[in-house]
């Protein structure tokens, strides 16, 4: 695509799939590495130090979460896109929270996959409609459903129009024509989105107390 | 391969050395039972029934304490037994001196109070009541549970203890053998405390009682264990076998009907896709509990219009929805409006991708249809212009609901159908 290759890592339990994968990005990037599940993926990133893990959200042995708790303590931090064949807000937005930077289905086209790991690999949000549509969801469920959810830091109504451009399927670029803004600002908006979220996951929230002294230590991770 | 060999034959050796060293114990125990009974020296009764208890307990010990480190269950089991009868013995002590002091004045009983030898000479005598007491109970209850069919013939706890899994006899003997063995127990325990019990009517009713209800416990409690566990066992198995035949049957009617019909179009790839995509739809909302629990609604209306709209054009659609709402006449007239919007998107996108957001809340109802398609000028009356109108802003405005319908050339279109809560329709 821009003449430099991203090196990828795949991790999926089905072998099927990362075969699908790696010979469907054989022409962009370089998959430098596979792992069926948290233990093997750690290892195989801490060997390859990609510029992107493709992180399936079902994998055995705690999920693609277990993967990405795990990067955040470490010194290689990997763009993590999620993908999974589920539709469940459930699944899909603790990936988000524990640092994923966007989420793709399985179904999704060559094309859009490459141009999401081109986004992620730059450090941007990648938010497929339905990722929108999910963290709008979480953002304005009424009664909270889970008991962090108390804790996000309401969207702004810019966000807010934005998040919903997305969902209906509009581009950064046409959100910015409608909106009277720059695709570079949509972009800001998505990726502020992104903090809010993942600021506000139970993890960080308890290392940020525990870190002032407000609470003795964080309890274990809840998903 | 030679070392396993070994374990095995050392396995068997042991096991076969051990059975014959609990033989020999028994009949030592019996022996200085005998001698007792035959009124010969009580040292020497007491020896040779110490020497086969010595006997027992180096042959069994190893494999009750083997028995008790796989099944910590024992360890509970053989505590409470010990106390239990210390208790026993305790009680009877007490009661024994109060009434056998109250009621008489001869001499206190030998074997609580008595000269060295009587003690020494009465315990076997005690220890052999309670020990066929115990093993008869435990025999009988094992027997009644295989009887019951709450166990397995050959893994009853006397089995456990004493690792003799290669014998053969039926469950009727080994009752038989438990009935004996509390018939010996209970001859001997009313020679040994007769000839004080009879003294006594309190007495005897708190032996009886403490008699009967040791015994029930022992036979009751792994019988009521093993029932309780097979209900439950049952149970489960039971809810486990409606799943399974649920989920057969559902994957019958659909997955395999599916495959059946990949298999048979496998020369045509988008046939094959529509169907592939047509069968995850339905999945999923099987999977999520909306096909079964709530086919009713707006959510799983918009979900067979777009399966119908992708299958009439071979288009993929992706639909994403927050909220749902039951489904009446103006959700209806809603999602006919969205199939009409698609079919429009589907004509005109030529395979750009088709996109719908529903969003429902508080009695609002929002659904965009949108298409990355050429889009038209709105200054240009485009053919299909008299469709929107009818089609979809019609019956919006009917059902008391706006269509609005925004489209650019070069930018797509979309339409953006919506109903506010409480405003019916004319």
């Amino acid at each position: 695509m821009n003449g430099l290759r991203q090196r990828l890592v795949v991790v999926d339990d089905h072998h099927l799939f990362r075969a699908g994968v790696r010979s469907e990005l054989l022409a962009h990037c370089d998959v430098v590495g596979e792992a069926a599940d948290p233990a093997e993926a750690i290892a195989v990133i801490a060997e390859t130090s990609p510029d992107v893990v493709l992180l399936d959200v079902h994998i055995p042995d705690g999920g693609g979460v277990a993967v990405l708790r795990a990067l955040q303590g470490g010194t290689i931090r990997p763009a993590v896109l999620a993908l999974s064949v589920s539709d469940a807000a459930e699944d899909v937005v603790p990936m988000i929270r524990a640092g994923a930077l966007g989420y793709v289905t399985k179904t999704i086209s060559t094309n859009e996959l490459l141009s999401a790991i081109e986004r992620v690999a730059a450090g941007d949000a990648y938010f497929s409609p339905r990722l929108a549509a999910f963290v709008l969801q979480e953002f304005s469920a009424p009664e909270p459903t889970s008991a962090h959810d108390a804790s996000l830091e309401a969207l702004t109504p810019r966000e807010r129009e934005v998040l919903h451009h997305l969902a209906r399927g509009y581009s950064y670029k046409r959100i910015g024509a409608r909106l009277d803004i720059s695709a570079r600002t949509v972009e800001s908006h998505v990726g502020a989105v992104l903090r809010k979220l993942q600021l506000s996951s139970r993890h960080e929230v308890a290392h940020w107390a525990a870190s002032r002294g407000l609470i003795a230590n964080d309890e274990p991770d809840a998903p | 391969m030679i070392a396993g060999d070994g374990t095995a034959l050392t396995a068997t050796g042991s096991s076969l050395r051990t059975r014959q060293l609990t033989g020999a114990a028994g009949v030592l125990q019996l022996g200085g039972l005998a001698l007792v009974l035959g009124g010969s020296s009580a040292v020497l009764a007491a020896g040779v029934a110490a020497l086969g208890a010595l006997v027992a307990v180096s042959a069994l010990a190893p494999a009750a304490l083997a028995a008790m480190r796989r099944n910590r269950g024992w360890i509970v089991f053989a505590v409470g037994l010990v106390g239990v009868s210390w208790w026993a013995k305790a009680t009877v002590t007490r009661v024994a001196h109060t009434n056998l002091d109250f009621l008489s004045s001869s001499p206190p009983p030998w074997f609580f109070r008595g000269s060295a030898p009587s003690v020494i000479g009465g315990s076997p005598l005690l220890a052999a009541t309670v020990m066929s007491a115990a093993g008869g109970l435990v025999l009988v209850a094992d027997a009644v549970r295989v009887w019951l069919g709450l166990a397995p013939l050959q893994r009853g706890p006397w089995r456990q203890m004493t690792e003799a899994r290669d014998r053969t006899e039926g469950v009727a003997g080994r009752g038989l053998l438990g009935v004996a063995l509390v018939a010996l127990a209970a001859f001997l325990g009313i020679s040994l405390a007769g000839r004080y019990v009879t003294r006594s009517p309190g007495l005897q009713v708190i032996v009886l009682l403490l008699v009967a209800g040791a015994a029930a416990l022992l036979i009751g409690i792994p019988v009521a264990v093993g029932g309780l566990m097979r209900l439950d066992r049952d149970k489960v198995g039971s809810a486990r076998e409606r799943e399974r035949q649920r989920f057969a049957a559902h994957l019958h009617d659909s997955v395999l009907q599916t495959l059946a019909l990949v298999q048979r179009q496998a020369h045509d790839p988008v046939v094959v896709a529509r169907l592939a995509r047509r069968q995850e739809y339905a999945l999923r909302a099987w999977m999520a509990g909306e096909a079964e629990l709530l086919s009713d609604t707006i959510v799983a209306a918009l979900r067979d219009a777009v399966a119908t709209v992708e299958d009439e054009h071979g288009i993929t659609v992706e639909l994403t929805a927050i909220g749902d709402r039951p489904l009446d006449p103006r959700g209806e007239a809603l999602v006919a409006a969205a199939r009409e919007a698609l079919r429009n998107a589907a004509r005109h996108a030529e395979g750009a991708p088709v996109f719908v957001f529903a969003e429902m809340s508080a009695g609002n109802v929002e659904v965009f249809i949108r298409d990355e398609g050429p889009g038209f000028d709105a200054g240009a009356v485009p053919p299909e212009r008299r469709g929107i109108q009818d089609a979809i802003i019609g019956r919006m405005a009917s059902a008391g609901g706006v269509a609005t319908v925004e489209s650019f050339a070069g930018e797509g279109t979309e339409v953006a159908l919506r109903l506010r809560p409480g405003r019916a329709g004319r």
